[in-house]
């Protein structure tokens, strides 16, 4: 096996030669940055309460189980069930058997549940047919790849290779025109939805006091995932709880621009409870045109340690919109390389804490420029982020050799190089 | 950086501050690495072992000032010394844009023809919020045109040299060079003027000619010697 250096530089290498996926971030890239500008110009105000949405986040992660437990127990009033999980294992293993053995389900995208792989654990466990149903996420899983952005999944496949994939499904060509591959998506998933015996989803904010979740989203399938199942379960991270639905409402405000370029997202689902009716005699009875179980497991999976880390907790704070990573110089280059699940600077101290250590060594792709600090509508600080994790990559021992170097060097020569003292000295002052 | 990799910008330094009657001093031989590299790679300790000596080194020359070229050292100095290692420097610390600034006075500037575009090195602005001394002293330059690119100051885009990324993946940091120096090229800008030694040597290194790169240190020795930027040698 080769070392983890060697495999870092020839991931590198491997990416930098992939020119079909540069064209495809270059078009996604220029898109995004152009409505983010227009939007972001419309909505002056959004950059303060950005801010407000920061201090929300702090106070919220100091006390992140305290309000994991509040939601819980608010979701529980309105007859749903929450469940309190600690790591991907247990979060898979409560899923599976709430789902039940070869079920059909209609999934949104979900960082969350892509961080679990729970996608794969209910195709290979439970034997059960997973349709992703975000059209990103819909043409990857026919491709057999992972995601590459966490909003927009498939942006390093360009429209020439969606019509080679739908062409390969549908059994005959479909044209590369991108509102025909749309419609080819929407026509061969539309009956699912309705046959589905289960929705999963994952959520954007969730109010601890009333137990809402709050599902972000442009194109319609969270809705409907959501929706016309009659079992609906949700997968959210802790840090995602935040006191009360003023709160949520303005991390919801806020989303959208980062995420999109879009001034608000086409469809925000609040749900609060299973669907109920009272109408027949005030009797109350559940699902009526909505699911009837509603489910909710709350996930830590290695965010109360993050919290725990002085600097670290601030990733926390991110509302995973993804901008960082259009405006990321290494991303521009790499895209998915730059990434294990969660991706970028940013993401790298995801990944450590949520896949563990060994995968975050992605860290040292980050040129620590803080472009993504200044973009960033949290102004998270990530250059800190990554320089504290290498930190921690140091102390588990994956200490970089060169850096190992650096320092000999310059114990005995006085620069990193190790070229001798005397070239300094010759400069003549 | 300067001394090993880019002679020629250390040069064009001490030329510029010769000219300006700046009374310095130079560490010469006995200069220390600022440590910045291995604060960038997680080796805090290392680092602050490194911060000990170079601080040692600065104390014997007795200095009012420190100037450096290189944005990184002087970001180490002055945010992570006492940020991380709670060390205050007594003296004060400018980056050598601001120094010239102040010392320019009234001397005589000859002509540099140039249209370039100025690149905020990521240290020197967003680090350390420098972004109007460049651009001021560029303007005091006869026959420099200056573009400003849409992505610029905070929004700047990055060379693609920092955080370790040129020693650990040297590959990624040349097409991340690259990807500037066609960005640069489609603004129509003859050349990229940076102030900072990483930007100057990894864009250098990336560019091969496809455009030109050059110092604003390189800028204002041709213009206070009236020489042009090629001929400084």
């Amino acid at each position: 096996m080769k070392n983890w250096v060697e495999e870092l530089r020839s991931a590198t290498l491997k990416a930098i030669a992939d020119e079909s996926r540069r064209t495809a971030l270059r078009r996604a890239v220029e898109s995004y940055t152009s409505n983010k500008g227009k939007a972001l110009s419309r909505l002056p105000h959004l950059s303060d309460l950005a801010l407000d949405v920061r201090r929300i986040k702090e106070t919220s992660v100091e006390r992140m189980e305290d309000l994991v437990k509040e939601a819980s127990e608010a979701i529980a009033d309105c007859n749903g069930h929450a469940h309190i999980v600690r790591n991907a294992q247990e979060a898979r293993k409560i899923v599976s058997e709430i789902v039940g053995e070869h079920k059909l389900v209609v999934k949104s995208k979900s960082l969350t549940c892509e961080e679990i792989e729970l996608r794969e654990y209910l195709e290979d466990k439970a034997r059960c047919r997973i349709l992703e149903t975000d059209l990103g996420e819909f043409i990857i899983q026919l491709r057999g790849e992972k995601p590459t952005h966490i909003i927009n999944p498939s942006i390093h496949v360009p429209r020439e290779e969606v019509a080679k994939t739908f062409s390969r499904l549908a059994g005959r060509k479909i044209s590369g025109d991108v509102e025909a591959l749309v419609s080819f998506a929407r026509s061969y998933l539309r009956d699912y939805f309705i046959k589905a015996d289960v929705g999963i989803s994952g959520a954007n904010a969730v109010a601890a006091q009333t137990g809402t979740i709050f599902v972000v989203e442009n194109e319609g399938n969270a809705r409907f995932s959501t929706n016309a199942p009659p079992v609906h379960v949700c997968v959210v991270g802790f840090e995602k709880v935040v006191p009360a639905l003023n709160h949520a409402f303005k991390v919801v405000e806020v989303l959208p621009a980062y995420a999109t370029g879009v001034l608000m997202s086409s469809y925000v689902s609040m749900i609060t409870g299973p669907s109920k009716t009272a109408d027949i005699e005030k009797k109350l009875v559940y699902g009526v045109h909505g699911p009837k179980e509603l489910h909710v497991v709350f996930l830590d999976n290695g965010r109360s340690e993050m919290a725990k880390h002085p600097v670290l907790k601030e990733a926390l704070y991110c509302i995973k919109c993804g901008g960082c990573l259009y405006e990321c110089p290494v991303y521009r280059v790499l895209s998915g390389t730059f990434g294990h699940n969660y991706f970028g600077g940013i993401g790298s101290v995801w990944t450590a804490y949520t896949r563990g250590f060994e995968k975050a060594l992605f860290a040292y792709m980050c040129t620590g420029c803080g472009r993504c600090r200044e973009l960033c509508p949290l102004k998270i600080d990530t250059p800190r982020l990554v320089e504290a994790l290498r930190g921690e990559l140091c102390r588990l021992g994956f200490k970089h050799p060169k850096a190992t170097l650096f320092f000999d060097n310059i114990c005995l020569q006085g620069n990193p190089w190790g070229e001798p003292k005397a070239l300094r000295g010759s400069l003549g002052c | 950086m300067s001394s090993y990799r880019t002679p020629e910008l250390a040069r064009s330094l001490i030329s510029i501050l010769k000219a300006l009657n700046v009374d310095h001093v130079m560490l010469g031989k006995d200069e220390l690495c600022c440590g910045s590299i291995l604060l960038r790679l997680g080796l805090r300790s290392e680092a602050l072992e490194v911060a000990q000596r170079t601080l040692d080194e600065l104390a014997r020359v007795q200095a009012s000032t420190l100037v450096t070229h290189c944005p990184g050292c002087l970001r180490t100095f002055k945010l992570d010394y006492p940020e991380l290692f709670d060390f205050k420097l007594s003296l004060e610390m400018v980056h050598s844009t601001q120094l010239i600034l102040r010392c320019l006075d009234s001397k005589e500037l000859s002509p540099v023809k140039i249209k370039a575009a100025y690149l905020d090195p990521c240290h020197l602005g967003r680090h350390l919020k420098v972004y109007d001394e460049p651009r001021k002293l560029l303007s005091l330059i006869p026959g420099l045109t200056i573009i400003e690119p849409p992505e610029k100051r905070e929004a700047s885009l990055c060379c693609g040299a920092g955080g370790g990324v040129k020693s650990c993946l040297e590959e990624l940091s040349l097409t991340v060079a690259k990807e500037l120096i066609e960005y640069f090229r489609l603004l129509g800008a003859e050349a990229v003027v940076t102030a900072c030694p990483f930007c100057y040597y990894n864009l250098n290194e990336a560019s091969r000619g496809a455009l030109r790169i050059v110092d604003i240190l390189q800028v204002v020795d041709a213009s206070l010697r009236g020489v042009p930027v090629e001929k400084l040698g």
